[in-house]
């Protein structure tokens, strides 16, 4: 999966976290609507990084909260998507 | 016409309530952004609180042992009602809160940072709220942060509601719709509030399908549903109930009223053809019931509008039907 926002990742923390957040969905079939979130929230988390860079937190509260934040949206995320395949194939009926 | 959503408190509550996470267990994902926000920002209490009609409701809350608060002492109310954080240093000397249960007792809350939960639409349906215990100033890095981690927070409701939508056509699923159905029903019967639910079926769809293919049906199927969704207030809703059967929720209207809108609708698939390899006119037809006493739950509205829209097909289709209870 490829994300109109990976080009501002701003560090190798942060392209560590883009790893954990899309490495699990690699060639899954994600709705347009579903993919506008997940661009959001990677747009978000970026700024996240560099408001708390800016802010003068430390390097290793920011790689905490990138890690928390990534994993929680991951876990949904993967919930949402098993849900919506499950309601498609409903529908089709 | 943002501004005017700041002042729009039934379309707000209709966002809030889409999302379906009131009185929802703990989660995660929320519990940790406010711990996080509480560890940076140095405060004892934080909050992902959602401002309901008569109550904030903590959807994760560090610090406190409550899950919910009359909204008329909420600090939060405050914070919903405008774009920007609200920001009291000192609660003791700010006329709105100084004689404020919440700051003359427990929990004692003297400052206070909180930043609006604004939807993708602009409602604002809560605050994430960042307390303390003693005065203090939060600075514009804080606001920043705090509006940052307010962002994940609405990703996070985003999520959800996301999940509840059809893969296809963008409206909601037929699960969720059913819920909101539900919902539809309890309201009429706590409080008598008139909601009419329309069904409707693209004619002769199959023959789309056979026609074009499958994908130009797919086509079709986004297209009608846009249209209808182009039609909709901000408290009604529209859901896919399977194949090519739509169903919307129309709130506050009588059956006239909704029949007036099905109208509308259908006149509005109509009237221009959608394009596949070559210009198709659509047409759809529909079924009206009303929730009454008559019927009780909503397996017996959906009954009543299908059995309309089943008159509506019998009638020659692309019409409207209103349910007619009998006599």
């Amino acid at each position: 999966m490829t994300l109109r926002h990976e080009a501002k990742v701003p560090s190798s923390r942060s392209a560590t976290a883009r790893n954990t957040m899309f490495g699990a969905f690699a060639g899954v079939d994600i709705p347009d609507h579903l993919r506008a979130n997940i661009e959001r929230h990677w747009e978000n988390i970026c700024a996240l990084v560099d408001t708390l860079g800016k802010a003068g937190v430390d390097e290793a509260m920011i790689e905490q909260s990138v890690a928390q934040v990534v994993a929680s949206y991951q876990a949904e995320l993967m919930n949402s998507i098993k849900i919506l395949h499950r309601d498609a194939l409903d529908a089709g009926r | 016409m943002l501004a005017d959503k700041l002042y729009d408190e039934p379309a707000r509550l209709a966002a809030l309530h889409r999302y379906e996470v009131l009185d929802t267990p703990p989660e995660a994902p929320f519990d940790k952004i406010t711990s996080l926000v509480q560890s940076i920002l140095n405060v004892p209490i934080c909050a992902v609180s959602l401002v309901d009609q008569q109550r904030q409701w903590f959807k994760s809350c560090q610090g406190l042992d409550t899950k919910e608060t009359a909204r008329d002492i909420s600090f939060c109310t405050h914070t919903v009602a405008q774009r920007q954080a609200l920001i009291v240093c000192d609660a003791m000397a700010d006329p709105r809160f100084a004689d404020n249960p919440l700051v003359l007792g427990a929990p004692f809350i003297r400052s206070y940072a909180g930043v609006p939960l604004s939807t993708p639409d602009g409602y604002n349906v809560g605050a994430l709220c960042a307390i303390d215990t003693a005065p203090r100033s939060f600075d514009p890095a804080h606001i920043a942060i705090l509006e940052r981690f307010a962002a994940l927070v609405v990703d996070e409701l985003e999520l959800r509601q996301v999940a509840q939508r059809d893969f296809l056509t963008g409206v909601l699923s037929r699960r969720a719709f059913t819920n909101e159905v539900e919902r539809k029903v309890a309201l009429y019967q706590r409080h008598g509030r008139a909601s009419a639910l329309i069904t409707f079926d693209i004619d002769h769809f199959k023959s789309v399908n056979d026609r074009f293919g499958h994908p130009a049906g797919d086509k079709v199927l986004a297209e009608i549903a846009a249209r209808a969704s182009s039609e909709l207030r901000g408290e009604d809703c529209i859901g896919r109930l399977g194949g090519e059967e739509f169903g919307i929720l129309v709130a506050e209207t009588s059956c006239e009223g909704a029949t007036k809108f099905a109208e509308r609708v259908r006149t509005l698939f109509a009237a221009t053809p959608i394009a596949l390899t070559e210009p198709l006119t659509v047409t759809a037809s529909f079924g009206v019931a009303s929730v009454t006493a008559a019927l009780p739950d909503h397996d017996d509205w959906f009954a009543a509008a299908d059995a309309a829209l089943y008159k509506a097909k019998q009638s020659g289709r692309n019409c409207s039907v209103r349910h007619r209870q009998p006599a």
